[in-house]
């Protein structure tokens, strides 16, 4: 199931902060392989599966009890078979039959008996199994809220859905298959004891033939493997190229591939289909083993054997019906416990993959007496700020910074100049290498992150809206905003009035990612997202990008207002936009460069005056407007 | 019913398959009957009755029987098994191969029909659903091609076959121990229906869970901009108990019906040794008979379990099948002529002559627009959100048609023409801009399967791209896309513009959004542009206004209707919207050269 959701990376390239700049070492990825397969059994595995049961241990006891029952009840059958035929039958006399009446009923209760805890073993387990998935969904989901951004950015969002759905789901499977071998294996057990108990000489004859058979299983082991292994491999490809091909659509149908793309596809099919043709070839040829076996254990175990002894007087024929009906009933366990190989394997990969993922430890963790952060004021404080993720690569160095509350500071700086790294800080989405950052005076790291961050707020460079309607998404994780508070948020950045043209306003359901909106529409609602909850410390990356004009005056227009009273901090790239911040601070190569007003800088003649001025002379080149074109007017104060 | 039909139409393709398959369990079938057969005989030779048990007659060891005759019977059976056992080998072989066939055809007309169906298709459906229609719902068919066209009939025979024998033998046990199957058969129909549409809600259920997880991992940047793990973390739990409690009732609905299926074996069991037993009293049964019912009932026993399996993949396979049947007949709004006509390569002289366009009945998003684009010209369009900029340039390569009016190309209406070729001649660089998962160069040739080293390296440097392309370690061969290297938003869209440029299309189609990107990008994209329009019929969606100065026409849209045309001068000159934009963001640019100007000398070029 790899490569679901592939595709939809496009919010982890807009967070440029989080790479330094442009292309990236190939996948460094944390996790292993997704096609690499373990054992059959794991016990670390196993052991860590059953501690999931442990909420639900009356349950599992319960359950276990209704498979003990079950079984042995199911194995006393071909006995009770037995009983009635020596006891009740052969004793002659139709009024000295009372043995009879007595098995008959002896047999009704078993039935019943047998019934309810058939019926009990399967609701138990139906009860844990899902228990059990769903403490494994809650708490994988759970971890992966605590991992903190470079993790998803260093990990693809397929191999994570593919962990957290098929993997999971492969787990419950697991549970299940647990207790039904544990049934098999208890099924087993009873029938070899049932039999031995009743003619040890005629069981052991008849049970000659197990050894062998486990001889043919183990060596068709090795064969079911390898062909297990690359029909996973096959559907991986499969699925892959699918999804692919459906998030790509656009782009195939615009340039003609469909044909290309279906041969293309058509081979990955029919891989998968000769591997499966071959995993089916080996798992039938098993069959013709198995019924061989079970032909000489009837044929010659308990017809020619079994028929001498009874010949000789030895044996009453009851026994003989009792052993035919237990080696039938002793076949389909094995067989239905080398069926689950496959199973067992896949879920000790699955286990394997998805413990590895809940054992990783978040990189950003809130202390353990970490406090509440009190209203926050917004006095924001770098002090010898590093910061790096990969050693020797520093992408912050010495930066030293202080914002005041509700001043409006524009981060200037080429690409990968550390901009986006240095206010995603702020938002702890990293921990600082070395240093500290401080927010009215308490150290980011002492505090809950999350009620520093439900203080702040963060519009990024490509708005994201999730599915669900228009008003959802506005008041998204704010659920005490009245819808009153909705409307004004949506007002306060010129929003209200598109939606209102929507055909159902605010309850309008967005599609996925909010497609049915254009880009503009989107980026307006997620502003209005972000001052919905009225936080004290604003954060804009590069927020005005990738809007058309229209929607880009409506913003400036709203921006005013929304950073008004607030601690505000924004990347941009334009410089008319950046010429009213009350402090401009540009980057270069992780450090902090300059750090005054527009007309001081430009004065200074330094870093940012000669930013301006490529500026200017891009526009100069073309022949058209200053700014390459992003005419962007200035705030309304500025006018 | 419809749907399975329609499934089994696509199995009876193989039909040779099928017939072996049902040749093959009918021979396994018939082996499998002897072996109970055998051992009654057997017994009845080991066992003799003297007199009627009932007036103190007694069982006795057959004196006559020689160990011969036992090896024999011995041999017989083991015969039967092996031959039951290669038949039914035979028989998975066979069903396997063609459950998996069938699948594979499924896949494949699900993957063609995806990629070909038009965009509005697309606009509506998500991803995660179109993809567990080619998972799940494939599987669920391949099961009911495995347990219900083949198993189920071999679940009817063998019970028939069964049934007929034990009548043959005893008709009064056989009546009482399989009293109960008609009431058995009753229920299990009833609970088809139910599981069913338990099932389909699980399935939804399951959809919206995988919805929130994905939304999640991929919005995970806004998870944390809010500090809103807690409310993520609820939203999921709630969805996840949902499906919980769902996926429960519905297991135990299987588990119950389960149960009283081998409920009723049992039972039968215990009837067949009471009353079994008494008749062998009276003389009415030989002992070998009741060994015959007791295993005959036990060959029972797999059809009758294997039946709650077969009945779930009948109603699974139903609301599977309904899914994608939902995909493949779909019909796409845009469809080729049947006498389709190839376009070969055109001048570009585009026109919209009264098109219109509308997303759903209710409301126009295009109203009667006409524009006239001569070969080589730039049409710059401008508009608000929503005005129609995109729905415009979609008409030109059919991924929408016009609900009135029509386009032309070079005087010809375009839907006279084969999709292929006339998208040949239509490049269009999207806004949200794929990579596919291979390499750069072959993201570059994506259009061009053919394309030689040195028309990908020019295209890349057309788009003003292979300079930073070299600079990477693999050059061309580094790997892009869902597992591969991050690209930067500026980098895609020159890898874009590069694929589009290898085509060499005469129509070109800008969906311009790179407002994303610092100076010297910025700068680069636009000289991209400038290179990539030269001699083609160029339609922009500009959101930067030197493109839009540079251009032959300007449109300037709102409500789905052209409100003003004409080029920079000439609007400019008219006072109306486009007078007003460029206003708007004129002044603050003229206030950045003054200032430049204060700054000194280094600005002017560089």
């Amino acid at each position: 199931m790899r490569g679901m959701g592939g595709g939809f990376g496009g919010m982890m390239g807009g967070m440029r902060g989080l790479q330094s700049g442009g292309i990236n070492s190939p996948t460094m990825d944390s996790l292993s392989d997704e096609n690499a397969l373990g054992a059959v059994y794991n016990n670390r595995v196993v052991l860590r599966l059953i501690s999931y049961m442990g909420p639900y241990r009356s349950d599992v006891i319960k359950s276990l009890i209704a498979v003990l029952i079950y079984t042995l009840a199911n194995a006393s059958i071909p006995m009770l078979i037995l009983l009635g035929v020596n006891n009740g039958i052969s004793s002659g006399n139709f009024w000295s039959m009372h043995p009879l009446h007595l098995v008959g009923a002896a047999f009704l209760a078993v039935t019943l008996v047998h019934f309810a805890s058939n019926y009990l073993q399967f609701v138990f387990m139906a009860r844990v199994g899902q228990s059990i998935l769903y403490s494994l969904r809650t708490q994988m989901f759970s971890h992966l809220q605590d991992m903190s951004p470079s993790f998803y950015h260093r990990t693809a969002t397929g191999r994570i859905m593919s962990r957290s759905q098929s993997d999971v789901l492969q787990l419950q499977e697991t549970f299940e298959m647990l207790v039904l071998a544990l049934a098999d294996v208890l099924t087993l057990a009873f029938i070899i004891i049932f039999m031995l108990v009743v003619d040890w000489q005629l069981a052991l004859v008849s049970l000659s033939i197990v050894p062998v058979l486990f001889f043919i299983l183990a060596y068709w082991q090795r064969f079911a493997r390898r062909s297990f292994m690359r029909i996973r491999r096959a559907i991986a490809m499969v699925n892959g190229e699918y999804n692919q091909n459906i998030t790509g659509v656009r782009v195939v149908q615009s340039l003609n591939r469909q044909e290309e793309n279906l041969r293309h596809f058509e081979e990955l099919n029919h891989e998968h289909l000769d591997a499966n043709l071959q995993a089916s070839r080996f798992s039938g040829g098993l069959q013709p083993m198995v019924e061989f076996l079970i032909g000489i254990g009837m044929g010659f175990g308990v017809v020619f054997v079994g028929g001498l002894l009874a010949k000789n007087g030895n044996l009453e024929w009851g026994v003989l019906l009792a052993f035919a009906v237990w080696i039938q009933r002793f076949f389909e366990p094995i067989r239905h416990l080398t069926m689950q190989y496959g199973v067992f394997q896949r879920s000790m990969a699955a286990g394997v993959r998805i413990f590895e993922l809940m054992d990783l430890k978040p990189e950003v963790n809130d202390k353990a007496d970490a406090i509440e952060m009190p209203p926050v004021r917004g006095e924001v404080r770098f002090e010898d700020v590093n910061f790096h993720y990969v050693e020797g690569v520093e992408v912050l160095q010495d930066v030293n910074l202080h914002i005041r509350p509700g001043e409006n500071v524009a981060l200037v700086g080429s690409t990968g100049a550390g901009k986006s790294t240095l206010v995603t800080l702020i938002h702890r989405f990293a921990d600082v290498t070395n240093g500290k950052i401080t927010i009215d005076g308490y150290d980011l790291r002492d505090v809950r992150r999350e009620s520093l961050v439900s203080q702040m707020s963060m519009v990024l460079q490509e708005p994201y809206l999730f599915s669900g309607n228009v008003r959802d998404n506005i008041r998204y994780c704010y659920d005490d905003a009245t819808d009153e508070d909705v409307i004004d948020a949506a007002k306060a950045v010129g929003a209200h009035d598109f939606i209102m043209a929507l055909e159902e306003g605010y309850d309008t359901i967005l599609a996925e990612r909010g497609v049915n909106l254009s880009v503009g529409q989107r980026q307006l609602i997620s502003f209005a997202r972000a001052i919905v909850g009225d936080p004290r410390i604003i954060v804009l990356d590069e927020a005005t990008a990738n809007i058309d004009t229209h929607t880009e005056i409506l913003i400036q227009e709203a921006l005013s207002h929304v950073l008004e009273g607030r601690t505000s901090i924004v990347i941009a790239h334009r410089l008319s936009t950046i010429r009213s911040a009350d402090k401009i601070v540009v980057l270069d190569r992780g450090r902090i460069v300059e750090v005054g007003r527009h007309e001081d800088l430009l004065r200074q003649g330094g870093v940012y005056a000669r930013l301006y001025a490529i500026n200017y002379g891009l526009a100069h080149d073309n022949g058209a407007e200053p700014g390459g074109g992003q005419l962007i007017p200035a705030p309304a104060d500025n006018d | 019913m419809n749907i399975l039909m329609r499934i089994t139409r696509m199995a009876y393709y193989y039909r040779k398959r099928l017939i072996l398959a049902y040749f093959s369990f009918f021979a396994a079938i018939g082996f499998s009957l002897l072996i109970p057969w055998l051992f009654g005989k057997s017994i009845d030779q080991l066992v003799v009755i003297e007199g009627v048990l009932e007036e103190g007659g007694r069982l006795i060891p057959n004196p006559d029987l020689t160990w011969q005759a036992l090896f024999v019977l011995a041999s017989m059976l083991l015969g039967a098994s092996l031959f039951r056992g290669f038949f039914d080998f035979a028989r998975t072989y066979t069903t396997d191969s063609l459950s998996q066939l069938v699948s594979y055809d499924f896949r494949n007309q699900i993957y063609d029909k995806l990629q070909n169906v038009s965009f509005a298709y697309h606009d509506k459906e998500h991803t995660g659903n179109l993809m567990s229609k080619a998972t799940a719902d494939v599987e669920a068919i391949r099961r009911f091609v495995n347990m219900g066209l083949v198993r189920s009939l071999e679940v009817v025979v063998r019970t028939i076959a069964v049934t007929s024998i034990l009548i043959w033998i005893n008709w009064e046990l056989a009546l009482i121990s399989l009293i109960f199957v008609p009431f058995l058969i009753l229920r299990s129909t009833l609970v088809i229906g139910k599981l069913r549409r338990m099932w389909l809600h699980v399935q939804e259920v399951n959809g919206e869970l995988v919805t929130v997880l994905q939304e999640n991992l991929v919005g995970i940047h806004v998870v944390k901009a809010f500090g809103s793990e807690n409310f993520e973390r609820r939203k999921y739990e709630k969805k996840a108990q949902e499906l919980r409690e769902e996926y429960y009732q519905s297991e135990r609905l299987q588990g119950t019906n389960s149960a009283w299926m081998s409920l009723y074996f049992t039972f039968a069991l215990c009837l067949i040794v009471w009353y079994g037993g008494w008749e062998i009293i009276r003389g009415d049964l030989t002992p070998g008979q009741l060994a015959q019912f007791v295993l005959y009932l036990n060959q029972l026993t797999f059809p009758i379990r294997a039946s709650a399996q077969i009945i779930n993949s009948f109603s699974r396979a139903i609301s599977s099948g309904r899914r994608i049947f939902d995909v493949l007949d779909s019909s796409s709004p845009v469809e080729e002529k049947p006498d389709a006509r190839v376009m070969s390569r055109a001048e570009g002289h585009v026109r919209f002559e009264k098109a219109s366009f509308a997303y759903d009945a209710r409301s126009a998003t295009l109203q009667k627009v006409d524009i006239v684009a001569p070969p080589g010209k730039v049409t710059a369009i401008l508009g608000a959100p929503g005005s129609g900029k995109s729905t415009i340039v979609n008409l030109i390569p059919r991924f929408y048609d016009v609900t009135e009016g029509r386009v032309t190309i070079d005087g010809e209406d375009i839907r006279e023409f084969t999709l292929e070729s006339l998208r040949r001649n239509v490049g269009i660089v999207q806004q949200d801009i794929f990579l596919f998962d291979a390499t750069i160069r072959d993201n570059i040739a994506y259009g061009v399967s053919n394309a030689s080293e040195e028309d990908i390296i020019n295209a890349a440097k057309v788009a003003q791209l292979h300079d930073q392309i070299m600079s990477f370690s693999h050059g061309y061969d580094t790997w892009v896309g869902e597992r591969g290297s991050t690209l930067s938003g500026g980098q895609r869209q020159r890898l874009s513009i590069a694929r589009t440029v290898l085509v060499n299309p005469p129509i070109l189609i800008l969906d311009d959004s790179t407002s994303s990107v610092d100076v010297e990008t910025e700068r680069q994209i636009h000289q991209a542009m400038v290179n990539v329009m030269k001699g083609r019929t160029t339609f922009v969606i500009a959101h930067r206004l030197s493109t839009v100065r540079e251009a032959d026409q300007i449109l300037v849209l709102k409500d789905g209707q052209i409100v003003e045309e004409g080029n920079h001068v000439e609007l400019m000159a008219r006072r109306g919207i486009y007078r007003d934009i460029y206003e708007l963001q004129l002044r603050p640019q003229e206030e950045v050269l003054l200032d430049a100007s204060l700054a000194g000398g280094d600005g002017g070029d560089n």
